[in-house]
């Protein structure tokens, strides 16, 4: 008897999980938003973990691509885009980012003899997975049409002409002149890589002088070693070269311990995307503020990388995130499919005609007025707040409307308190009531999730979430927490049926309102709780939890619904960046993921930027407030950012500027100081 | 110290009854605890010190700092209430390798080779190379000195953590990278980013979480919920297991590791999440068999990360130039 | 929702109580972890899910419903992995370290490992009770068995007789005597074999090791040790205050054990489906044997100095943790 299982147990689908895996789970829907990096050319992309973005880079990798060949199952790029080898390094994995914990030698004061050999250890660390790239796939090639299609051509008496001519090019100044085959070349490039990171580990006193002697220039041996495999014929001459540089903020975080090393590491990188090499493409993987910060310098240059000139940058986030237009949202489409191979990788029967399996299971969402009805099983005059002062009658109205339509009377007592609308108390609508006409009908639906949460509120229920509207909004773009979302509710069905013996064939379930709005709530729990869990996450989690208990009472304390939009709030770009700390803040905490900020076209007149601030949806449920953005955001200015970053706990009041002082960011614990 | 090897390890004046060594030099860290102090003033008493260097930690700048430099202030003065003559050397919670490793390598130049570190207090970031460097200083007699305090807080013992790295001095070195056997994972109340670690590295490999026991509760029911969190993102298989260890069994913990790796046949990495005693077997392991080590550094510890003083304990690592724990 | 816990849970969360989100989460990672596997309950009826339930609808008020619940996160359950943890120690450390004192060795004795393993050829090993599973003891720490046979002294004491024992020794060339035992409350039980062997046996060397020991016990111990300088008692686990609910609410810090102290004491009728208390008849009183008021589950069994509502079975209370009981 099969035991129930959860499809979303996994929530991470990276390399780590198998390759067999990861090629039926892995969704091309993304890849068509993500062409570039499949093109010749420098790319940066962004994002954050959740969005897909390594999934992405994955594809570069030999042993993805093998594993789709392996599967049988169509690589997910474009067919003329598909000659491509990948290579790369992970800036973490790597060690690279311990050049700086300790210096090269001792004439090394200003850090710049550590930022060349970092250069060099790059190199080295490339030039060794290009070369294991084209060995594995060779060596791995299920068929000759692989080969075919990648464009590698790799025979023995090619290699070792390669090797004759590669260990002689002068970029190595000499360091391979010994080697005399191919084993040989591989095993020593692999010991000065072994040799550095045995010097950063101290097992070594020093670094060979031969090293000192013989360190490479940024991205040269690279471009060489693509040259020469097309000289010789090991790749074709139309096969792209693609080099993943992944987890670049490693570099900027490494600016926190020992001041401006990182910079120089970074500038070092940005040397790569400016040499305008065109035999290898670089794609630098990394989160925004680590890309986004500081000046785009070049190391030893004067001149400055440019977007589009130099590289293009692709941003997940942006990509997946809803927009004005909701037609262009990819998203849907893009968790639909990851949905659907989940589905397909389990043991659950389905309807393989089913336009939306998300739909099938989760269904399409509930009317506002069975939400509220679902808020009010008894005494649904609880949906509306009298005052004293008003006329009998009109009280009378309400609440006969609230025993039939909770809802509409609720939005008809708003109606009531707002300004230049109070002639109804006396003039007693009859149906179609004014909040319900056509010409009225945005003044309704801006004020929907509002009039639900007040109701909830007046009744203490905890706010219902159901459908596949809910659970795509509360998703907000990001594919881990839309899997999260579907593992919490998943579970919390498995544990409903804990008493039921499990069938031997299971059909798709058809999950209910409370198992849904259960599962919903656990995972925004979650989601809130694992704040603190990332660096700086104590001081954001002080703050969103003081803004979030904010928004609820403001949305709930206003009875005439006239700021439905207080979920959210908007300052001027210049007050943001009046301090230092409190800019590097909300930046992290839109970077973390913590805060969605997009720029707000306001309706002040005033005419300078402004940025608007929401939480992550997924917060929402603990919060018990919409997700949903409407109307205008609470304006706030600079004096008043500080009081709420004051009173959340999240700053301590002689941190931040009373005035609008520009101050110094927290200082570093740099002991380097370069 | 019962059946194949003779590790010894207990309270440390009944350690120190059991050796006949006089003049050790001392190295601790200077902290907000109250146990920081708890070795050295038993050592002190007993007149066997000839040096001693404090490590007085900084952490980065946060809205503690002022009241985290009070009560170091407080607690130095205690310290130099001892009436001994002690170095205390201020130190950067993200410093720079280097300036950990010069620092010890000074204090080796004066040492006379009987060596005591204390780790109660000290951060793993710091303890970790300090060990693997008087352990490669190939010292005459070596011994760590661990104090457990009367109660840890209840509320979170330390916060803003950095991404997963490696420690300082326990990066992978071979290129390329062998293939990891087995991930040992220590259990203790806040697992940050250890999920990201297992999930992005370490999926495939079979994974042994060492959960501390005894001690019972509270701290039993935080371990617990340090598992639960774990197991919200990384999904357990039959290959991994939790393997219950005694929190201050330190010889315990490192021979369930040689064990599972055959002593040192198996690659392994370690994330030393829990208690210190249990932390360092993976040290004393990884030094020996040139393993990493991968941690998430909080950068924030709690004002009141523990009050009181219960149990100092020792742990003989060398004896007469014997490193106990080279297997023969 | 079908099942009644999840029912519950997401009733009392719609209320606003949304702690019980995480108690429910702890309390299912628990059972999967630990609370499986309760001996007295494995059977046909075993499901600790059910058991819950029936444990929590003993009481038809919600609110004491919602303290049953969160109890349950503050029991200390000790499986069977943690008493195989706790064999360990006993042996590795408690033992090895009372050993290495009386055979007066220091670190610089020669072959001192070999001295070490031969001392233990002349230990006698044996449990205090037939509760402690002296088999799984010698198991465990794979110990040389040489003396086949192992009594409990509890047995001996009111068995036995000293001069064949003292007979046994001499043939056994036994130097020392090691005894344990699982669980001490607050001594009483123990306390005679104990005494049987120190008065007896004078001259050898005697250590007890219980595994688990509560704080009353330890006061006992204490007062044993200092009149009979021949007996050292080593607990592995002494338990701590906040696993104890005091009969004496003003003795009670945390808030959470006072509304539980109250549960016991408003409930006890129930639980025993009797108006009498005495702390003579089992299960003696709100708070269990000697008032103990313990939050203590062994895997093979609950102690009787554990809260009554927790393992009391009763015709007209339906405990969480059954205790197996000795007529």
């Amino acid at each position: 008897m099969a035991a129930r299982i959860n499809p979303f147990h996994e929530l991470y689908v990276g390399e780590s999980i198998g390759p067999d895996k990861f090629v039926n789970l892995f969704s091309d829907v993304i890849v068509e938003h993500a062409l570039p990096l499949f093109q010749p050319g420098h790319v940066i992309l962004k994002g954050l973990p959740g969005t897909g973005k390594s999934m992405l880079l994955n594809l570069l990798k030999p042993t993805i691509r093998l594993a789709y060949s392996n599967a049988q199952i169509r690589f997910p790029v474009p067919e003329n885009l598909m000659k491509f080898i990948g290579a790369g390094i992970n800036l973490k994995r790597s060690g690279i980012s311990d050049f700086g914990q300790r210096p090269i030698n001792e004439a090394d004061q200003n850090g710049i003899t550590s930022a060349l050999h970092f250069a060099d250890f790059l190199n080295y660390w490339v030039v060794a997975d290009m070369l294991n790239s084209i060995k594995k796939l060779h060596t791995e090639s299920p068929n000759p049409r692989f080969l075919k299609d990648i464009g590698i051509e790799y025979t023995v008496k090619r290699m070792n002409a390669f090797s004759k001519e590669f260990c002689k090019m002068d970029c190595w100044s000499g360091y391979l002149s010994k080697v005399k085959d191919f084993n040989q070349l591989e095993k020593k490039i692999h010991h000065r890589i072994t040799e550095y990171r045995a010097f950063l580990n101290y097992n070594t006193s020093e670094l060979a002088e031969e090293i000192f002697r013989t360190k490479s220039l940024i991205g040269i041996p690279i471009s060489k070693t693509a040259e020469l495999l097309k000289k010789y014929q090991l790749i074709n001459f139309d096969t792209e070269i693609f080099i993943r540089i992944d987890q670049f903020e490693e570099l900027a975080w490494l600016s926190e311990s020992i001041t401006n090393l990182g910079n120089s590491f970074q500038e070092m990188i940005r040397k790569l995307l400016g040499l305008r090499d065109t035999n290898v493409s670089y794609r630098i993987g990394t989160r925004h503020f680590a890309w986004n910060d500081g000046n785009k310098n070049m190391f030893g240059s004067a001149a400055r990388l440019e977007k589009k000139r130099n590289y293009n940058e692709i941003s997940i986030d942006a990509v997946l995130r809803r927009k004005e237009n909701t037609r262009t949202w990819i998203f849907p489409k893009f968790a639909e499919d990851i949905f659907s191979r989940r589905i397909k990788n389990s043991n659950y029967k389905f309807n393989e005609k089913s336009n939306s399996l998300i739909s099938d299971v989760f269904g399409s969402g509930y009317k506002p007025l069975q939400i509220a009805l679902n808020y009010l099983p008894n005494q649904k005059e609880k949906a509306i707040l009298l005052e004293d002062n008003w006329p009998n009658k009109w009280k009378q109205f309400l609440n006969d409307l609230a025993k039939n339509n909770p809802l509409s009377a609720r939005l008809g007592e708003a109606w009531a308190r707002q300004k230049g609308k109070e002639n109804i108390l006396i003039n007693i609508p009859e149906a179609p009531y004014p909040w319900e006409s056509k010409d009225k009908i945005w003044w309704k639906k801006e004020r929907i999730e509002q009039a639900l949460m007040q109701i909830a509120s007046r009744n203490r229920q905890q706010l219902i979430w159901y459908g596949k509207d809910d659970i795509l909004g509360l998703s907000g773009g990001n594919i881990l927490i839309f899997l999260s979302l579907c593992q919490h509710i998943w579970d919390v069905w498995i544990r409903d049926k804990r008493n039921e013996r499990p069938e031997d064939s299971t059909d798709l379930p058809s999950l209910d309102i409370v198992i849904q709005s259960a599962g919903i709530r656990e995972t925004s729990t979650d989601w809130y709780e694992n704040i603190a869990n990332e660096k700086g996450g104590k001081e954001r989690k002080e703050f969103i939890s003081y803004i979030g208990s904010l928004f609820f009472d403001s949305l709930v304390a206003d009875k005439s619904m006239s700021y439905p939009g207080h979920n959210g709030f908007s300052i001027r770009e210049e007050d943001l960046e009046k301090s230092d700390i409190v800019n590097e803040f909300f930046k992290d905490a839109s970077d973390y993921g913590d805060l969605y900020d997009m720029p707000h076209t306001s309706k002040l007149k005033e005419k300078k930027a402004r940025k608007k601030f929401y939480l992550n949806p997924i917060l929402s449920p603990y919060f018990r407030i919409p997700y949903a953005h409407t109307k205008e955001p609470i304006y706030i200015d600079f004096k008043k950012l500080i009081d709420w970053l004051i009173s959340s706990k999240a700053f301590d009041p002689s941190d931040l500027p009373a005035e609008s002082k520009k101050n110094k960011r927290r200082s570093s614990q740099g002991a380097f100081e370069f | 110290m019962i059946g194949e090897y003779f590790r010894p390890w207990g309270e440390l004046n009944w350690i120190l009854s059991k050796i006949s060594i006089k003049n050790w030099n001392f190295i601790g860290c200077l902290s907000t605890e109250d146990r920081f102090l708890a070795a050295f003033v038993k050592l002190n008493k007993e007149r066997l010190l000839q040096s001693s260097l404090f490590f007085r930690i900084i952490d980065p700048p946060s809205k503690d700092t002022k009241m985290l430099e009070d009560k170091l202030n407080i607690n130095e003065k205690k310290l130099k209430k001892e009436l001994v003559n002690v170095k205390v050397e201020e130190h950067q919670l993200l410093e720079a390798n280097i300036r950990i490793v010069q620092s010890i390598q000074e204090f080796l130049k004066k040492a006379n080779g009987n060596l005591v570190i204390d780790i109660s207090t000290f951060p793993k970031r710091f303890f970790f190379p300090i060990i693997k460097l008087l352990i490669e200083s190939k010292p005459e007699n070596l011994i760590i000195t661990y104090s457990t305090p009367e109660r840890y807080s209840s509320k979170d013992l330390s916060s803003n953590p950095h991404s997963w790295q490696h420690l300082p001095l326990f990066m992978p070195v071979d290129f390329p990278e062998p293939q990891i056997d087995l991930a040992i994972v220590g259990v203790g109340f806040m697992p940050f980013g250890l999920p990201n670690l297992l999930m992005t590295k370490y999926k495939a490999t079979p994974v042994k979480f060492l959960f501390p026991f005894p001690p019972g509760p509270p701290n039993y029911q935080r371990t617990w919920d340090f598992v639960r969190k774990i197991e919200k993102s990384f999904t357990f298989n039959h290959q991994d297991s939790i393997i219950r260890i005694d929190s201050n069994n330190f010889p315990d913990a490192f021979e369930y590791i040689s064990q599972e790796t055959n002593n040192g046949s198996k690659n392994a990495i370690f994330a030393p999440y829990g208690p210190k005693p249990i932390s360092l077997a993976m040290c004393i392991y990884a030094i020996l068999h040139n393993s990493s080590v991968y941690y998430t550094q909080p950068t924030h510890y709690s004002l009141e990360y523990s009050t009181g003083i219960k149990d100092t304990y020792a742990y003989c690592i060398i004896l007469n130039s014997k490193n106990l724990y080279l297997h023969q | 929702m079908n099942d009644p816990i999840e029912n519950k849970i997401n009733s009392w969360v719609s209320q606003g109580d949304s702690k019980y989100l995480d108690i429910n989460q702890k309390i299912i990672h628990l059972e999967e972890w630990l609370f499986s596997d309760y001996e007295p309950s494995i059977g046909p009826n075993s499901k600790f899910f059910k058991r819950l339930n029936d444990w929590l609808e003993n009481l038809k008020d919600e609110t004491d419903q919602k303290i049953l619940l969160e109890m349950v996160t503050n029991i200390f359950y000790i499986g069977r992995e943690e008493l195989n943890v706790l064999y360990r120690e006993a042996y590795k450390t408690k033992f090895a370290r009372w050993l290495i004192d009386d055979i007066s060795i220091n670190f610089n004795t020669e072959n001192i490992l070999t001295r070490i393993n031969e001392a233990v050829l002349d230990t006698w090993f044996c449990p205090l009770t037939d509760s402690l599973r002296i088999n799984q003891f010698y198991h465990i720490n794979d110990i040389p068995a040489k003396n086949n046979l192992r009594p409990d002294w509890k047995s001996l004491a009111k068995f036995g007789d000293p001069q064949k024992i003292n007979e046994y020794i001499k043939d056994q060339g036994i130097k020392r005597v090691v005894l344990l035992e699982d669980f001490i409350g607050n001594g009483g039980q123990v306390s005679m074999p104990v005494l049987f062997a120190a008065e007896n046996f004078r001259n050898l060397p005697i250590l007890v090791i219980p595994l688990i020991i509560c704080p009353k016990g330890v006061e006992n111990s204490m007062r044993l040790e200092s009149n009979h300088p021949n007996v050292k008692i080593k607990p592995v686990i002494t338990l701590t205050e906040d696993l104890f609910v005091h009969e004496n609410i003003s003795d009670i810090q945390s808030d959470f054990l006072k509304k539980i102290n109250l549960l016991a004491t408003s409930t006890y009728a129930q639980v025993s489906d009797s108006t009498i208390i005495d702390d003579k008849v089992d299960p003696y009183g709100p708070f269990g044997w000697r008032r103990t008021g313990g939050l203590i589950v062994l895997h093979t069994n609950t102690p009787n100095n554990t809260l009554p509502l927790i393992h009391n079975k009763s015709k007209t209370w339906k405990p969480l943790f059954k205790r197996h009981k000795r007529i």
